[in-house]
């Protein structure tokens, strides 16, 4: 039978989960199409569960994803637990165990501008203010966890992630508005009531200010890093 | 920029640029967005013929798909991104050549 496993991450793997809003995240490894039926049952008792986020991948994806020292893996490493022991969980922890640095921080960075600059445009044009404040709390959601572990001090929650990035580029004072943004993309995404901020352009525009200067300092951190790293 | 302006807009961004790894993350956010205003377009009150909502359903659930927390696959992109693009062309020909009734 095809080693499967599945892996409980994010809040609910760190006991520090929101009923009304988090997501049980799990990660399921399998060659198989059909996801494995005692996957159900494992999953049916855990906190949150009417929320399930199942992210599946085949074992060639996690080998391609190892071979760069993928910060999902490392994500994993971090804080991952197997939902059941079985040869899957064995094979996938030795890969853990083998996961070499991450080598895709310029790349992201390319992309968290491209995605602002979209975001921008689309504003220009008349968009969904209420869509783009969810793209742009994404992508500072993504870029902290970026920003962490360029900094050395990897962080995958939301609220000490965005906090040590919010603080080490200078930018406290917006962090209670910023975790607020970011209801933004959970109401979307759920159609949950709207936060207390009210979407608008205004609002928009301000955000996709802050976001291209977070991005920027990151810039200047993944180059550092870069620089530091061939220079040694 | 009337809704439908917007849309035919938002499908060139999507459809247009070829595939790369750094493209993989802005283009999940315009996938979404597609999903997003193809939404709001067909809920505007025309009518318009089931296989295009049919086909922003099936945006939709790739745009699920692809974007869950991953990275860029070489292997997973080339095959949904074939979908995704077959089907925000069909809707893009029906916006080119056919004004809602």
């Amino acid at each position: 039978m095809t080693a499967w496993t599945a892996w409980l991450y994010g809040s609910v793997a760190r006991e520090d989960y929101d009923p009304a809003t988090s997501d049980l995240d799990v990660l399921l490894i399998s060659d198989l199409d059909e996801t494995p039926a005692i996957l159900r049952g494992l999953v049916a008792p855990l906190p949150c569960s009417e929320h399930l986020s199942l992210v599946r991948y085949d074992w060639d994806e996690i080998y391609g994803m190892a071979s760069y020292g993928s910060l999902f893996l490392w994500h994993m490493k971090m804080e991952g637990r197997p939902l059941a022991e079985n040869p899957g969980s064995l094979r996938f922890r030795r890969l853990l165990d083998r996961l070499p640095s991450y080598r895709g921080s310029m790349r992201d960075v390319a992309g968290f501008k491209t995605a602002l600059e979209d975001s921008s445009s689309s504003l220009h044009d008349g968009g969904d203010p209420c869509f783009e404040l969810g793209v742009i709390a994404t992508v500072l959601r993504h870029a902290s966890i970026l920003a962490c572990f360029q900094r050395g001090t990897p962080a995958y929650d939301l609220k000490q992630s965005l906090g040590a990035a919010f603080e080490a580029y200078d930018i406290q004072p917006f962090l209670e508005e910023a975790l607020e943004l970011y209801y933004f993309r959970l109401s979307f995404a759920r159609k949950l009531p709207p936060p207390t901020l009210e979407p608008s352009f205004d609002l928009a525009w301000k955000w996709i200010t802050i976001a291209v200067y977070f991005i920027e300092r990151l810039e200047m951190d993944v180059w550092r890093a870069s620089k530091d790293s061939r220079s040694a | 920029m009337e809704s439908e302006q917007r849309l035919k807009k938002r499908l060139i961004d999507l459809v247009s640029p070829d595939y790369s790894p750094a493209m993989a993350y802005p283009l999940r956010a315009r996938l979404a967005r597609v999903v997003n205003e193809s939404t709001q377009w067909l809920n505007d009150g025309a009518v318009h013929p089931p296989d295009i909502a049919e086909s922003v359903q099936l945006l939709r659930d790739l745009s699920s798909h692809l974007m869950q927390p991953s990275e860029p696959f070489d292997g997973r992109w080339q095959e949904q991104w074939i979908e995704v693009r077959r089907h925000a062309t069909l809707i893009q020909h029906y916006l080119m050549t056919n004004q809602a009734s």
